[in-house]
């Protein structure tokens, strides 16, 4: 393993970042900090040759996260009283930190230093697989059940914003006045990212890629569209939205029970048929998890439900 | 190292340069409105420079074409980023700062 400047710089930075996103006092500084910390974490997994962590950590971890942070920022009232932090709540701070990340870090160096993990036993098995890259192969076959409750989970948080979001009649990201520049940039993006969508849906069987970061793609492109309205989508009726959300599961479970009445496993795919089913799984989650980062960020919103409020005058 | 190295050389170089350059302008100008003139004009020069060099050295015409499209890109978020916090920090009342006297 060679360590570089760039490495040391992110060491340095990350900790740095974080600790600054936690101490900053302006609720915006520290949502930015934690955008630019999302960024760098990127980098570092990019560094540690995970190229599949490093897209979802940019549009996942950077993006949404963001997204979500700033939503919440503009439905809190504004800092009215400025919180002192008396020096007991820092030793408190300081202790939960302390207790979080020792046994963590004490985990790490307990490691031995020349395991290869899984790798080897993952690469002997991917010919019986339904994709050849092996990080695709390990979510969607040989552990797809843990992928299969992950969306389930998805879909509850889905459920529970929902819930909370209805009494407010909130929800919509739509912009007071977007702009013609914002528009006319979006109108531009949004074909492009549905094609980098479906590249990455695709490449996911042979190369760094899959339903989750495609998935990602198509969320971000709903919630620019949401933001500007720069395209006028004809509103689905509740039962398409709502099944559409509920597609990658469904169809996820649908394939393993299928699996389970032909070979009393669950989710053990006939081999002849893995990749297609993989790939079936994989694109209708790619839809349902695109609606799902929409539908948390605000873009979509039940319909049946209460009407969101006018957009307010321009600030 | 070859021929085309030292063509590419001279735009990597140049790129960081004007990296550094907005980032000092950031750090260093009066206000709102010159540092974000700084980080998106300095910076996505900076960026076209260091992608002309990287779709040199990359040898490959498919590379450099998705170089060039990223910087495409790159170029349109910016622009639009900077216009949207431009616009809306002028409609919050922030002044563009007045030269000393």
């Amino acid at each position: 393993v060679t360590v570089g400047g760039l490495d040391v710089l992110l060491a340095v930075a990350l900790p740095a970042i974080g600790l600054a996103a936690v101490v900053r006092r302006d609720r915006l500084q520290g949502v930015m900090l934690v955008f630019s910390l999302g960024i760098l974490l990127a980098v570092s997994w990019a560094r540690l040759g995970a190229p599949d962590i490093a897209m979802v950590e940019a549009a996942l971890g950077a993006g949404i996260t963001g997204v979500l942070f700033l939503g919440a920022l503009a439905r809190i009232p504004a800092e009215g009283v400025r919180h002192r932090r008396t020096p007991l709540a820092w030793a408190g701070l300081a202790a939960v930190s302390v207790a979080a990340v020792t046994p963590a870090a004490l985990a790490i160096l307990a490691l031995p230093s020349d395991a290869e993990g899984l790798l080897h036993e993952v690469m002997r098995a991917i010919p019986e697989a339904g994709a050849s890259h092996p990080v695709t192969a390990v979510l969607l076959d040989f552990r797809s059940y843990d992928t299969l409750l992950e969306i389930g989970v998805l879909l509850l948080a889905v459920l529970g914003a929902w819930a909370a979001r209805g009494a407010e009649a909130g929800g919509t990201l739509r912009a007071a006045s977007p702009g013609p520049l914002l528009s006319a940039a979006v109108r531009l993006l949004v074909p492009l990212m549905v094609v980098v969508s479906g590249v990455l849906l695709w490449l996911g069987a042979v190369a760094p890629g899959g339903a989750f970061q495609a998935g990602t793609v198509l969320g971000a492109t709903l919630v620019l569209v949401s933001i500007t309205g720069a395209l006028r989508v004809p509103p689905l009726p509740a039962w398409a939205a709502r099944g559409a959300l509920a597609l990658g599961f469904a169809v996820f479970l649908g394939v393993g029970a299928g699996a389970m009445a032909i070979d009393g496993e669950i989710l053990d795919y006939p081999q002849e048929y893995a990749g297609a089913l993989v790939l079936a799984i994989e694109a209708t989650l790619t839809v349902s998890i695109g609606l799902i980062l929409a539908a948390l960020a605000g873009g979509i919103v039940p319909s049946g439900g209460p009407r969101p409020a006018p957009p307010e005058e321009a600030r | 190292v070859t021929g085309l190295d030292w063509i590419a050389l001279p735009l990597l170089v140049a790129g960081a340069f004007f990296f550094l350059s907005g980032t000092v302008g950031l750090l260093r100008f009066p206000d709102l409105y010159t540092r974000l003139h700084a980080l998106t004009k300095a910076d996505n020069l900076g960026l076209g420079l260091v992608v002309a060099g990287l779709a040199i050295r990359s040898g490959s015409a498919a590379v450099a074409a998705k170089l060039v499209l990223a910087w495409l890109v790159a170029l349109l978020a910016s622009a639009t980023s900077c216009h949207l916090i431009a616009r809306a920090a002028r409609r919050a009342g922030v002044a563009p700062a007045r030269r000393p006297r």
